[in-house]
């Protein structure tokens, strides 16, 4: 072979049958491996929202009040809202949001968990007792409520909701990741590593981690649908994204006022939330499937 | 040379909820360089235990090694701070562990492993700590090296796991070997090959092992001199020639097969212990429940090892008076 090694070309070859092997179980589910091509489908649309959206002018601030409350038209394909702006762009550019703002809460409520439940799960004593106590004082709140009240402390922003998603959702990483800790660390290979010497911050992170994320890639593939619908929620309670912003939770918040005489109005970002959370869900209990030997249907 | 390795009074407690137990107890154990020193005992004696001591890998709340010294070319491992034993584990004293279908990583390939622990330890590029690993595993007389590199341990049977395991455990250039009942969970077949393996390489690499099991036969093959651990005491140790022709112990007899299998009186325990009125716990010979010759001065003073001949030390009461070797020819059948 020429530079690289042959080692490390055999080494790649193989995880891409690992992933191969995981995508075929994934689609041996027909529901999971729709529910991905849905995810796929709207990560797509999130990029290129403000391309394909037919008025982009009306994602924020453009009024136009000649067309307002329209029904669904070709020209108007969910309708218009009470100002005549495009619901269809509008509920086309609140999935960026609306994923984007789930992915940076699940992506941080990662950072801060797992090393952290990682570290309290392999040191065990006092460390463990602290966080873990921590943790607990967080987990004795609703999540939703937890996140409500940081949110309204924070002041009503789209920002300090995220915010406040991440600080109500490590804790349940941190219980997750120290539970699995606590059973992998007493298994005879970290022994072994200790005993070849390698230090702890390599054996945390090379030999424990790798053996216990599986169930904290589940969790948070599910925690993206979770926490789409808490965002929305705290934007329709008023606590999240601010008016002109195309967020789902506060079309669908705006909308009430006119539910009786514009049904479309709800609808459509009521229905893109729904299958959003849907598709989430599904495709953590397909990885679940996947990932996790016990339910190993094959 | 005496003092290459040296356990010097050793005293390990598990303080539980249940009590304090004592499970090493040793005054003293002598490794000469280059030899296969065996330990023999039966699960529970502390053998494990003693292993994992000398790396410093026992988990501390329920272990507390109370006091002693294990003395290294000239250091106390016990004595060392924590960046100073993880230079020795590894580099020059590596251990072995019982169970090779628990002792490596699932989910990274065994290529993997070894490359990781090689450029961790000796700072290699990864081309050489590549070509590094391989010479390791064609050193551990694994046929293909190259493929068995890129499985995962799941694909490889036990035998050829442990193998592995000896490979990354001697990547580092160790000159101590703990082996701690390597062979334990292998077929008859492998056992023997993962033993020759074990002397193989030991011839080759020059290095010093300890070999723990609690198959005393295993034990004879390996290696030249054998102590015998019971309850965490040292009771007999000499030359493996002498044990396996002259036990002495009535323990290492019973081990041996030389007397009938020893009746445990389990249940008489506390009987007995009623019934001799025994008192303080300490102050008996610690085989003296089970032990079918016991004497009067047996509960009241724990033996201490005590010179048969040159290299030959055995822990009993009645060896001083020779009485044991008297009845030898009247006991077995």
């Amino acid at each position: 072979m020429s530079k690289k090694s042959n080692y490390y070309n055999i080494l790649v070859k193989r995880r891409l049958e690992t992933l191969k092997e995981y995508l075929y179980l994934l689609k041996q589910n027909k529901l999971t491996f729709a529910a991905l091509i849905i995810i796929l489908f709207l990560i797509i649309i999130s990029i290129i929202a403000p391309i394909i959206a037919p008025f982009p002018l009306h994602i924020y601030g453009a009024v136009n009040p000649q067309d307002k409350l329209l029904s669904p038209s070709w020209t108007y394909l969910f309708g218009t809202d009470e100002m005549g702006r495009d619901l269809f762009s509008r509920v086309l550019y609140g999935t960026r949001i609306s994923l984007l703002g789930s992915l940076i809460a699940v992506v941080m409520g990662l950072f801060i968990g797992v090393p952290l439940g990682l570290t309290a799960g392999f040191y065990g004593g006092f460390i463990d007792e602290l966080v873990m106590r921590i943790v607990d004082m967080f987990l004795s709140f609703p999540p939703l409520l937890l996140a409500m009240a940081i949110a309204a402390f924070l002041g009503p922003s789209l920002q300090n909701a995220i915010i406040a998603l991440i600080i109500s959702w490590w804790p349940w990483y941190t219980r997750l990741i120290r539970g699995q800790v606590v059973s992998i660390k007493e298994r005879e290979f970290v022994r072994a590593a200790r005993a070849i010497g390698s230090p702890s911050w390599q054996i945390m992170y090379k030999h424990i981690l790798p053996n216990c994320i599986s169930p904290v890639i589940v969790q948070a593939s599910m925690d993206l649908g979770g926490i789409i619908l808490t965002l929305a929620a705290l934007s329709f309670l008023g606590l999240g994204a601010q008016a002109p912003i195309p967020e789902w939770g506060l079309i669908v918040n705006t909308s009430r006022t006119y539910f009786l005489k514009a049904w479309w109005y709800g609808i459509f970002p009521g229905m893109a939330i729904f299958i959003a959370v849907l598709c989430f869900n599904l495709l953590g209990d397909g990885l679940r499937e996947v990932l996790d030997p016990k339910t190993k249907k094959y | 040379m005496s003092n290459y390795f040296e356990i010097k009074d050793l005293k390990i407690n598990f303080e539980t909820s249940e009590g304090i137990k004592n499970v090493i107890d040793i005054n003293e154990l002598n490794l000469h360089k280059g030899e296969t020193f065996g330990i023999v005992g039966e699960s529970g004696s502390g053998k494990s235990v003693l292993a994992m001591s000398i790396l410093r890998i026992l988990s501390s709340p329920p272990a507390l090694i109370k006091s002693g010294k294990i003395m290294f070319k000239g250091k106390n491992l016990l004595g060392l701070k924590e960046k100073e034993i993880q230079k020795i584990r590894g580099k020059e004293i590596s251990m072995i562990f019982q169970d090779p279908r628990s002792t490596l990583n699932p989910v990274f390939t065994v290529g993997q492993q070894i490359i990781n622990v090689i450029r961790h330890n000796k700072f290699l590029s990864r081309k050489e700590a590549e070509e590094e690993a391989l010479r390791m595993i064609k050193l551990v007389k694994l046929p293909d090296a190259k493929n068995t590199l890129h499985k995962y341990p799941n694909e490889l049977s036990g035998g050829q796991r442990q193998r592995i395991i000896i490979a990354i455990a001697l990547s580092c250039g160790a000159e101590l070997l703990i082996a701690d009942e390597p062979t334990r969970n292998l077929d008859v077949t492998i056992q023997a090959g993962i033993l020759k393996l074990i002397n193989e390489l030991k011839e080759e690499l020059k290095i010093t092992v300890l070999f723990i099991a609690n198959n005393v036969n295993l034990v004879f093959i390996v290696s030249s001199r054998v102590a015998v651990l019971y309850k965490g005491k040292i009771i007999e140790i000499g030359t493996s020639q002498e044990i396996k022709e002259e036990p002495i112990h009535p323990y290492t007899r019973g081990l041996l097969g030389i007397v009938s299998p020893v009746e445990r009186e389990i249940k008489n325990l506390a009987e007995a212990t009623l019934k001799e009125g025994i008192k303080a716990e300490n102050s008996i010979c610690p085989y003296f429940y089970e032990c079918k010759k016991r004497i009067e001065i047996c509960k009241k003073i724990s033996p201490n090892l005590t010179k048969v001949n040159n290299g030959h030390w055995v822990s009993c009461h009645r060896v001083i008076d020779r009485e044991v070797d008297n009845e030898s020819t009247s006991i077995s059948h």
